[in-house]
C-alpha cells in the first residue's frame, strides 16, 4: 500500500513537473520571440472544400502583441488576411472587400479547424489550451519538445499538439485534432526569420474596403 | 409632461450608449429631404428605425462572422407610410469562394431618400471564385439598380465589391467597372460575368438596355 502511495506520489510529482515544464517552455518561446519575426506556415487543413492545402505568411510584432496572417492557399482564401491586435481580431475578406472587426473574445473560428491567431500568438494559444509536455522528438529541424493539450472551450478544435524547437525555442509544427482524434489541421513552420516590421505594415488594408464592426 | 420628457431623454441616452443615431439632409430632386436613422445594439445584431418623409421602417439586422472564411449579414424590416405597408428582407455576404446577395421587398410608393424602390423589387447576386484569378458572377434584379443597394442596407456588396481577383501581394484588387446606380428599372435584369486576370466581360440582357453596358475593365 505504501509502495503504491509512493508510486502515485511520484507520478503526481512527475506530472506536476512536466506541467511546469510546458509553461517554462512557453515562457522560453515568448522570451526568444520578443523581437519582430515572420514565418511561412504550410500544411493541410479541413477547409470549406474538404481537405485542402494551406499556405500562409505570419508576421509578428510581439512587443505590441500584434500579429498578421496572410492566406496564400487554398485559392478560396487567397487575398484574405487576419490581423490580431491586443483587443481585436480583423478579418479581411477579399471577395466582398470587407474588413470585419470583432472583439478578441468574440472572434472564435469554427470553420477552419484551427485558430489562425494561435499561429503567431503562442501566449494566447496557451490560454485557450491546457498544454503539457509529453516528451522530446527528433524532427528534421532538430530535437523538439512535444506539447499536447485539450482546448478549454470550443475553438473549432478539441485537442492539439505543438512542437517547439529546443535549440532555438520557437514553434515548428501545429497539429489540431477533433474530439475523435482526427487531424483537422497539420501545419509546419517552413521558413522563419527575424526581421524589421512596423505596426503600420501589419495593420495595412485596402483603403476602399468596407469596415464592419461587430 | 415633464415625466415624459425625462423618460424620452433617458431612452435616447440609453439608445445612444448602445447604438447609433444618424440624421441627414439629402439634396435630391425635387428638393431637400430629411432622414433619420437610429439603431439599438443587442447582444447579436441591431434593432433599427428609419424615418423619411411619409415613410418609416422598423427592422432587425444581424450578422454571422466566420473568421477568415467569411461574413454573412441578414435583416428584415417592416414599413408603414404613404400608400400602405411594405417590407424588405435581405441576406448577403460571402464564405470561402462564394458570395451572394439576396434581397426582396415590396413598397406601394417610394419615399426618397431612404426608400427609393417602388412596387415589388429585389435582387439576387451570386459570385463564385473557382480559382484565385477567376470570378464567375450572376445577377438578377427587378426594379432595383444592379450593383450595391442604394438604400444603404447592403453591407456585403459595397461600391467596388463586384470585383475581380488579382494575385495577392501585387497591390489592392482592381475594382471592376460597373454600372453606376441609376433610377429603378421596371424590368427584370439578367447578367452573367466572368473575369480572369485583368479582364472581365459582362453580358447584359436585352431587357437591361444601357443600364449595365460596359466593356473590359482594362
Amino acid at each position: 500500500m505504501r509502495k503504491l502511495a509512493a508510486f502515485l506520489g511520484l507520478v503526481g510529482l512527475l506530472s506536476l513537473g512536466l506541467a511546469q515544464s510546458a509553461q517554462e517552455i512557453l515562457d522560453r518561446v515568448e522570451k526568444n520571440l520578443s523581437t519582430p519575426w515572420q514565418a511561412t506556415v504550410q500544411g493541410r487543413i479541413q477547409g470549406p472544400g474538404g481537405e485542402e492545402e494551406l499556405l500562409a505568411r505570419v508576421y509578428a510584432l510581439p512587443q505590441a502583441r500584434l500579429f498578421r496572417v496572410e492566406f496564400l492557399k487554398p485559392g478560396s482564401l487567397e487575398g484574405n488576411f487576419t490581423v490580431i491586435t491586443e483587443k481585436e481580431v480583423w478579418n479581411y475578406l477579399y471577395l466582398t472587400n470587407q474588413l470585419v472587426i470583432s472583439p478578441r473574445e468574440k472572434a472564435k473560428i469554427q470553420g477552419l479547424g484551427f485558430a489562425p491567431q494561435g499561429l503567431g500568438d503562442l501566449k494566447a494559444l496557451s490560454e485557450q489550451v491546457n498544454l503539457r509536455l509529453e516528451g522530446e522528438v527528433r524532427l528534421p529541424e532538430g530535437v523538439a519538445w512535444k506539447l499536447v493539450g485539450r482546448s478549454k472551450e470550443n475553438q473549432g478544435f478539441a485537442a492539439m499538439e505543438l512542437y517547439i524547437l529546443k535549440a532555438d525555442p520557437r514553434p515548428l509544427r501545429f497539429v489540431f485534432l477533433d474530439e475523435k482524434g482526427k487531424v483537422l489541421a497539420d501545419l509546419k513552420v517552413v521558413e522563419f526569420k527575424r526581421t524589421n516590421l512596423t505596426e503600420a505594415q501589419l495593420k495595412r488594408y485596402p483603403k476602399d474596403a468596407q469596415v464592419v464592426r461587430r | 409632461m415633464k415625466g415624459k420628457a425625462v423618460f424620452l431623454t433617458v431612452l435616447l441616452g440609453f439608445a445612444l450608449a448602445q447604438g447609433r443615431l444618424e440624421a441627414g439632409l439629402y439634396a435630391a430632386p425635387p428638393g431637400l429631404a430629411p432622414a433619420l436613422e437610429a439603431g439599438l445594439s443587442l447582444e447579436e445584431g441591431e434593432v433599427f428605425l428609419r424615418l423619411a418623409p411619409f415613410r418609416a421602417a422598423l427592422g432587425y439586422g444581424g450578422s454571422l462572422a466566420l473568421g477568415p472564411l467569411g461574413f454573412f449579414a441578414f435583416g428584415l424590416q417592416g414599413e408603414v407610410g404613404e400608400g400602405g405597408p411594405g417590407g424588405v428582407a435581405y441576406g448577403e455576404g460571402g464564405a470561402g469562394p462564394f458570395a451572394l446577395e439576396g434581397r426582396i421587398g415590396y413598397r406601394p410608393k417610394r419615399a426618397l431618400p431612404l426608400f427609393p424602390e417602388e412596387g415589388l423589387f429585389g435582387r439576387l447576386a451570386l459570385r463564385y471564385r473557382p480559382a484565385p484569378k477567376e470570378v464567375l458572377g450572376l445577377e438578377l434584379a427587378r426594379a432595383t439598380p444592379p450593383g450595391p443597394s442604394p438604400s444603404g442596407s447592403s453591407r456585403a456588396f459595397p461600391p467596388g465589391a463586384w470585383r475581380e481577383a488579382t494575385p495577392s501581394g501585387k497591390g489592392p484588387p482592381i475594382p471592376l467597372a460597373r454600372a453606376s446606380p441609376r433610377g429603378p428599372t421596371p424590368f427584370w435584369v439578367g447578367r452573367g460575368r466572368w473575369g480572369k486576370g485583368a479582364r472581365c466581360w459582362s453580358f447584359p440582357s436585352a431587357s437591361e438596355g444601357q443600364t449595365a453596358s460596359r466593356g473590359p475593365s482594362s
